[in-house]
């Protein structure tokens, strides 16, 4: 955990001098960094429902479409201004997660994949009914084209939610979480709320998202629910956390960055139906021969890549 | 109730069970057992496999809830309260299948412990680990603070097992065969450990199938059968009870002489 | 088994595929002829994609497994994708437009005759399930895969014969849609989550279940789009899913166990 902070402070550190970028980058340079913000900042909260706690949530891109439609909707139809749209996504995403949660985090393994993949679609669905939210046609939303707010605005979410996750690994309620994942019942009987712990994870977690939403929507200033809810971005949440390490505190960041990495290197402008089987392709890796993540190899608690060890833990997960 | 009447408890207990059922689908795994334990005794709960032991005493800890029937800690109806909320009344309990925090340290484990336990809502993450420091080291897990809790040997991992349990500072401490599997000299370590526990206060209800450990710690034995209490009172009079030599071994031997239930 | 298999809307596209091609092939095959063929393309791969890929996870946690075969159901789109293009393609059959009308009601030919497939099918399955050798090794599989091995049950070839079988209900399912649907690479994401919210009604593995599950959501779907717009059926009928899964979460038609 030490050395998970260390690199924690390292990372926040790299991140505010990035702050002093964009006057020195061309606008698509802006637009790709912004979007690695956002997926990070995505990827970060995922990790603290998916990854602290252990609950593996398809349902967080919900989040981030609540978040997005609720600034659209306070900007366009009630007229307020961005800031107060994006406080208004901020506690629509946690407080939709606290009540989803208190029913649905009772569930486990199969059934809450199953449930949070339900809510994804669902929500998706309803809001495309919706007169006020523009029905399936989408939103538009005031333009602003000063596309430095939006690198600076990302890059703000991005650094609290390590932030948070770093106050979050230490604290009490961290150790809650991680008991939880390790074994629920264990934990309840040493005193944990579980419920509410979970709960109360959920909620930061979709806050977060939701203010990447809010973000997004009036960065690109139209949305539509296809785009907003998109299963995709959940996946890459997940797999991005994974790529670093779930659990860890900037494993999620790292994961992002090494996928939008391999992304731009492929072109990801022109989606491509070959970028999405290298995308599948990597997925495929990392679940079976990184199943714990980059993170422990650099804090040092797996020794170096190792064809033995991988030869065993591969042993131990098939039958 | 043959072998013996229960002793008298006055009027304060520690814990207490009336009339008790648990029923999973067509099987009643507890049938209406009534047991009081009193403050600073140690109980021994003893039947053969499938008596419902651990059922009780998950009944009792709260992770299971009773069919009907009630539960009091004190003079505290504990019957709806939640699990965690029952800690902090002041019950631990350990699994038979331990379930350590694989991916924590030992030390961290048992911090968990002080950080959420009885007196976690008031005190600092720093006197938690300080609390959990000194449970490590009444243990003898002291050496293995920093290690993995996956790394451990059985013996250990039954250690942590009851230093988590501790760490949450009970009033009443239910043990599930912490003792199965131990090699005689760890079992008199444990012996000892749990000695040493009820010493400083805390009322012990123990299951256990080491009959050696039960007999050399117990002050009271409970048996149960076939989700009934067929008898209960000290331990050589417990043993030597027809019923329950009966219970153990089936009605052939049950005319015999003492049994080695 | 435990797994969920995402990429099972990709094999029921494969298989629809497989009856297109037979279709407008040489062979001029009926979509309803080349169900067995289709049957066994996708057993065969499912039995290889299970035995060589999903395998090395089946331990690990349930997200390991449901992300690799989410990946699988990716790659096997935008490869047919890239081989196939994303043209609409449909099958019509010399009989496609003839229907049967009982009094007034009127039922096209080929959705009959798909219904009636889909039972004798889930019949065949539940029959299998319980009296064959397979059968029961996979039920003893399932329940306990370690005191399914000391048994003498081959668990892993016993893991990829259930996937290959998952894989070739797929393949009938996909040939059976092909005749009523359009058929595209993508096709099968709409199934994935009908599939899930039938299993789940009708009890995660309980064959007949599903039966009565899928009829349940069938009919839950069109009265949703009867009362509140046909907008919103996936509303209601994800709604249900949730309120079963929260309040039945062993199915309409199970009971709970201990």
């Amino acid at each position: 955990m030490q050395a998970g902070r260390r690199l924690a402070y390292g990372a926040l550190v790299v991140l505010a001098l990035s702050a002093l970028l964009p006057p020195h980058l061309n606008g698509n340079w802006v637009h790709v960094l912004t979007l690695f913000f956002m997926m990070s900042s995505l990827a970060q909260a995922w990790n603290l429902i998916g990854g602290f706690a252990g609950y593996a949530s398809f349902g967080n891109v919900t989040f981030f479409g609540v978040g997005a439609y609720a600034c659209a909707y306070a900007m366009n139809a009630l007229h307020w201004p961005f800031a107060t749209a994006f406080l208004l996504a901020v506690v629509a995403g946690a407080a939709l997660a606290a009540v989803l949660g208190w029913p649905i985090l009772r569930l486990r393994g199969h059934y809450f994949a199953i449930a949070t993949l339900g809510i994804a679609i669902g929500m998706q669905a309803l809001v495309a009914e919706l007169p006020p939210l523009g029905k399936g046609s989408g939103m538009t939303l005031p333009i602003n084209s000063n596309f430095h707010f939006f690198y600076w605005s990302m890059l703000g979410i991005l650094m609290a939610s390590i932030a948070l996750t770093a106050f979050i690994a230490q604290s009490r309620f961290g150790y809650a979480l991680v008991a939880i994942r390790e074994n629920e019942e264990a934990a309840a009987v040493l005193g944990i709320n579980a419920a509410r712990a979970k709960v109360f994870a959920w909620s930061l977690s979709a806050a977060i998202t939701g203010a990447a939403g809010a973000t997004y929507a009036y960065w690109t200033s139209f949305i539509d629910p296809p785009t907003v809810f998109d299963l995709n971005f959940n996946v890459l949440m997940i797999i991005m956390t994974l790529l670093g390490g779930a659990g860890s505190i900037v494993g999620p960041t790292l994961g992002a960055f090494i996928l939008s990495a391999i992304g731009e290197y492929l072109g990801a402008q022109s989606v491509s139906p070959w970028h999405t089987v290298v995308l599948g392709a990597i997925i495929v890796l990392v679940v079976v021969l990184l199943p714990r993540g980059l993170m422990p190899y650099l804090t040092g608690n797996l020794r170096a890549f190792n064809l033995n060890a991988l030869r065993a833990q591969l042993r131990a997960s098939r039958v | 109730m043959s072998a013996m009447a229960a002793p008298d408890l006055g009027t304060s207990t520690a814990i207490a069970a009336r009339d008790v059922v648990v029923r999973f689908g067509g099987l009643l795994a507890v049938n209406g057992v009534t047991l009081s334990v009193a403050p600073g005794e140690i109980l021994g709960l003893i039947g053969p496999n499938g008596a419902g032991k651990t059922t009780l005493l998950s009944v009792m800890s709260g992770t299971q809830r009773p069919t009907s029937g009630i539960v009091w800690i004190g003079d505290t109806d504990i019957t709806r309260v939640p699990t965690y909320r029952i800690v902090r009344l002041g019950v631990a309990r350990t699994f038979q299948v331990v379930k350590p925090f694989a991916n924590l340290t030992v030390r961290e484990n048992v911090a968990v412990g002080a950080l959420y336990g009885r007196h976690g809502n008031d005190r600092s993450s720093r006197a938690a680990f300080a609390a959990a420091d000194m449970v490590l080291e009444r243990v003898g897990l002291a050496p293995e603070a920093k290690r993995q809790a996956s790394e451990l040997t059985l013996a250990g991992r039954k250690r942590l097992e009851i230093a988590k349990a501790l760490a949450t500072d009970p009033r009443v401490l239910l043990l599930d065969e912490v003792m199965a599997g131990l090699t005689p000299h760890e079992t008199d370590r444990a012996m000892d450990l749990l000695r040493d526990v009820n010493a400083s206060g805390v009322t012990l209800v123990v299951v256990e199938h080491v009959m050696r450990a039960i007999m050399g710690i117990s002050q009271r034995v409970a048996v149960l059968h076939q989700g009934r209490l067929i008898a209960q009172g000290l331990p050589q009079a417990v043993v030597a009870d027809p019923l329950v030599i009966e219970a153990y071994l089936g009605k052939r031997y049950a005319g015999g002489s003492h049994g080695h239930a | 088994m435990n797994v969920i298999n995402i990429a099972h809307g990709a094999f029921i596209m494969l298989g629809a595929y497989t009856s297109y091609w037979l279709f407008v092939g040489p062979m001029h095959l009926d979509p309803f002829l080349s169900i067995p063929l289709a049957m066994i393309v996708m057993f065969v791969l499912a039995y290889l994609i299970q035995r060589f890929i999903v395998n090395q996870v089946i331990r690990a946690p349930m997200l390991a497994t449901f992300l690799l075969t989410f990946a699988l159901s990716i790659i096997i789109a935008n490869v047919a994708q890239i081989y196939w293009s994303s043209d609409i393609r449909s099958i019509t059959t010399a009989y496609s437009g003839s229907s049967i009308t009982f009094g007034a009601i009127t039922i096209p030919w080929v959705r009959l005759w798909t219904l009636v497939i889909a039972i004798v099918m889930t019949l065949g399955l539940q029959t299998f399930m319980t009296h064959s050798k397979i059968g029961r090794a996979i039920r003893a599989t399932s329940m306990d895969v370690d005191a399914a091995r000391l048994s003498g049950v081959g668990v892993g070839h016993i893991y990829a014969l259930t996937f290959g079988i998952g894989g070739a209900l797929a393949a009938a399912a996909g040939s059976l849609v092909s005749v009523s649907y359009a058929i595209t690479p993508n096709m099968g994401d709409s199934f994935v989550v009908r599939a899930f919210v039938v299993s789940v009604l009708g009890g995660l593995g309980n064959v007949t279940g599903a039966l009565v599950g899928g009829l349940v959501y069938g009919v839950i779907e069109s009265f949703g789009a009867l009362i509140f717009g046909e907008g919103y059926k996936d509303v209601v009928a994800l709604a249900v899913l949730l309120l079963v899964i929260l309040f039945r979460p062993y199915g309409l038609v199970g009971r709970a166990t201990a």
